[in-house]
């Protein structure tokens, strides 16, 4: 069995055509950057199954979640991914609590309901939310609606664990506790994409992909991909600070 | 140029330079009408028959909150008592109908007689009580003592019939003349029935309501209602309308 | 902001000759009204029987309208499929139709002579249930059109990340779908049970008018208007059905319908 992530993403949304070629190995993290409309969210989506690949392939850890040419697509909710949106996205009817333990209920289908609230306290509690579980989305500050949009996705120990800037709304002094949230509730073997406009998460990842215009421009480590002249807003992104 | 009238019923001309006059009829003389339209129509070119069919209770009550009628002819003459203002001349008869029962023309719940409308599950439509053929429903069935099992409550006879005939009900009690003019409905005739008298009022004084007036109470209208199955009325002189007004609840 | 957003003031006139259109027909009726009897009248037993079955009829043809619009509602908005306008236009033909020709087609459908009143043996005139089945017909499209509005402003990312969660579709709908769509599924609720409320035409054509089953408060005023003994009856209830409705809307409104 082939283990790690093969993706030969092809998909066209209207005038949008993304085109890339993704290779990482289990336990990976991989920051995609890119200026904005680079396609960095759509390949995400692509990923999770949300956008359906209209040629190439996704393969994680042997099965293959989506081959257009086999007839062969994955539905979101039988990939073992989950996603944290740029925006949140908590859904505004549930408490907090219930928010982070909602994918439990599908994702881990052995669990007793007490279990699933448990295991949902103690992701708030590593997010540092614990005293907001029973207040409601909208009662939050938009960085709190963040961490508990991390705390949702990490709570579930998927292998592919998709993240679009996760630290974009939340203050610096938080971001140091969730980066480690994050790497606490990370069962081994993980994979991890996250789109990111900060030299730090990119700094940390195993590999670094560029895109623009929905094809990769460049590939490489933070180092190399700060050291390269040809594009410049990648160096002046990626290029150790003085 | 068109003449500047006084805003009564027959001050409006058409388009074309017709005179147009308004009656009003009870609902039960939607065919009679229709005849009668096309007969002074048709000798007097000039005119334009405006006709208003409703229940006459109803139309008793656009002409107390003043609506320009210039003659209203009544199912029932004991209607024409709750007129607010007093007709032009005496009310005239101008002919008689009589209330009759009607099944589905296939008789589907097997009615042989008004003693089976309280058989339990029979369905009859009836006119509401306060419209003329609902007052004599209610006469009809008190008198005989009749009980009916269950009824609907129909605000005029043209939707009793229009029930009876698609077989949305068992039965119905309509006027002779309606269950003749179909036949989709068999009749069922009944002993000692009511009796309604087709009456008309005069509302207003011009010469051309009462040149129409003068043509309803005629001997060729007169020949028309009997060809549609109307009884004669018993005096067609101006005076005292025939028969006893069963609305009057005796 | 707001101050810039106020309507010129040409516009807040014409707005008032609106609501002017709207209030001197209710005062004229409150002025028509028999005080000193309005409550002798309430409790007419004719009155009772009628509140009674209109209080069912409109509570029973809301449910179905939820129960069967909600569906309907989601196909609409949510889905491509062959023949959709022609769906859209058949479901929106009550609001345009007379009630009473929806009566009358109600009857060619489930009356007695049809195939549905030979199976269950009397078919649904002069029965509540037919009653029901009118109301909810014409109320029915007001809440499809009501959700499909809310659904169509729903941001679709909820069910995305459901579903990346692992939520299959039944639960993705029950549990995201449906409670993000809470607002307009109530708001049309409130309009349609209103309209079955006041519903008269395709009642009276396909349920008849039957005494403590079809004779429903409208059924009871436009009957009771035939009679001139009765005429003070009618306003009456006029005012009670006036006086219903206004406080179920009102409280209603601001209890369940969020402020946007």
């Amino acid at each position: 069995m082939t283990t790690g992530l093969t993706a030969d993403m092809t998909a066209n949304l209207g005038p949008f055509s993304l085109e890339v070629k993704l290779t990482t190995g289990v336990g990976s993290t991989v920051a995609v950057v890119g200026p904005n409309g680079s396609g960095k969210t759509t390949m995400l989506h692509v990923l999770a199954g949300v956008v359906p690949l209209t040629g190439g392939e996704i393969v994680v850890n042997g099965p293959v979640w989506d081959r257009p040419a086999d007839g062969i697509r994955l539905m979101p909710e039988h990939r073992d991914v989950a996603l944290v949106p740029q925006n949140a996205l908590l859904f505004p009817h549930l408490a907090v609590i219930d928010n982070v333990a909602f994918g439990l209920r599908y994702r881990d289908r052995g669990l007793s309901r007490r279990t699933q609230r448990k295991l949902a306290r103690e992701a708030l509690e590593a997010a540092g939310l614990e005293h907001l579980a029973d207040r409601k989305p909208h009662q939050l500050s938009g960085g709190q609606q963040q961490r508990v949009a991390i705390a949702r996705a990490v709570v579930t120990r998927p292998s592919l664990l998709l993240l679009d800037e996760p630290l974009s709304n939340v203050d610096a002094a938080n971001r140091h506790q969730l980066r480690e949230t994050i790497d606490e509730l990370r069962p081994p073997g993980q994979i991890q994409i996250v789109v990111t406009h900060g030299r730090l998460h990119a700094s940390t990842a195993d590999q670094v992909v560029a895109l623009d215009h929905g094809r990769v421009v460049a590939t490489g480590s933070a180092a190399e991909l700060g050291r390269q002249r040809k594009i410049g807003w990648l160096r002046d992104m990626l290029a150790p600070a003085d | 140029m068109s003449i500047v009238m006084p805003a009564t019923a027959v001050g409006c001309s058409t388009g074309d330079g017709r005179r147009t006059i308004d009656v009003y009829a009870a609902s039960s003389l939607a065919d009679m009408m229709e005849l009668v339209e096309e007969g002074y129509e048709r000798d007097n070119p000039e005119v334009d028959l405006r006709m208003n069919l409703a229940g006459t209770n109803a139309l008793v009550r656009q002409v107390n909150s003043g609506a320009d009628a210039a003659i209203l002819v009544a199912a029932d003459a004991s209607f024409l008592e709750d007129l607010v203002e007093e007709p032009i001349v005496t009310p005239v008869a101008l002919a008689t109908n009589e209330l009759t029962l009607t099944v589905p023309a296939d008789n589907p719940a097997g009615i042989a007689g008004p003693e089976d409308l309280g058989r339990e599950g029979v369905l009859t439509a009836r006119c509401a009580t306060g419209v003329p053929c609902g007052d004599a429903t209610d006469v009809y069935l008190a008198a005989n003592g009749f009980a009916v099992a269950r009824s609907t409550e129909e605000a005029n006879v043209r939707s009793v019939l229009a029930k009876v005939s698609t077989g949305e009900v068992d039965a119905g009690f309509v006027y002779r003349t309606d269950a003749a003019a179909t036949d989709t409905v068999l009749e069922i005739p009944l002993a000692d029935a009511p009796q309604v008298t087709v009456t008309m009022a005069q509302l207003d004084s011009s010469e051309a309501t009462t040149e129409l007036a003068r043509y309803l109470g005629s001997d060729e209208v007169a020949d028309l209602f009997a060809r549609l199955g109307f009884g004669p009325a018993e005096s067609r002189q101006p005076g005292i309308p025939a028969g006893d007004p069963p609305g009057d609840g005796g | 902001m707001t101050a810039l957003r106020r309507p010129p003031t040409v516009v807040l006139v014409v707005a008032g000759l609106g609501v002017l259109l709207f209030l001197i027909p209710v005062l004229a009726l409150l002025g028509d009204a028999p005080w000193s009897t309005l409550f002798t009248q309430f409790a007419a037993p004719e009155t009772v029987a009628a509140g009674r079955v209109s209080v069912i009829v409109s509570l029973a043809a809301t449910a179905l309208a939820v129960v069967l619009g909600v569906p309907m509602a989601f196909a609409l908005a949510n889905m491509d499929f062959w023949g959709k306008p022609i769906v859209r236009t058949i479901i929106t033909v009550p609001l345009v139709l007379p009630p009473v020709v929806t009566g009358v087609a109600l009857t060619s459908a489930f009356g007695r002579r049809t195939l549905f009143g030979e199976l269950t043996g009397i078919g649904l005139t002069s029965t509540m249930a037919g009653a029901i089945l009118a109301a909810a017909v014409v109320a029915t499209p007001f809440l499809v059109l009501t959700v499909e509005g809310t659904l169509r402003s729903t941001d679709p990312g909820y069910e995305q990340l459901a579903s990346t969660l692992g939520a299959p579709p039944l639960a993705r709908w029950w549990h995201i779908s449906l409670p993000l769509a809470r607002p307009g599924v109530l708001a049309g609720a409130i309009l349609a049970w209103a309209r079955a409320l006041g519903e008269f035409g395709a009642t009276i054509t396909f349920a008849g008018n039957t005494e403590g089953s079809t004779q429903t408060l409208p059924l009871e005023i436009a009957l009771a208007l035939e009679n001139p003994d009765t005429q003070d009856r009618a306003v009456a209830v006029s005012i009670l059905m006036l006086i219903v409705s206004l406080t179920v809307l009102i409280t209603l409104r601001d209890r369940w319908i969020p402020r946007r």
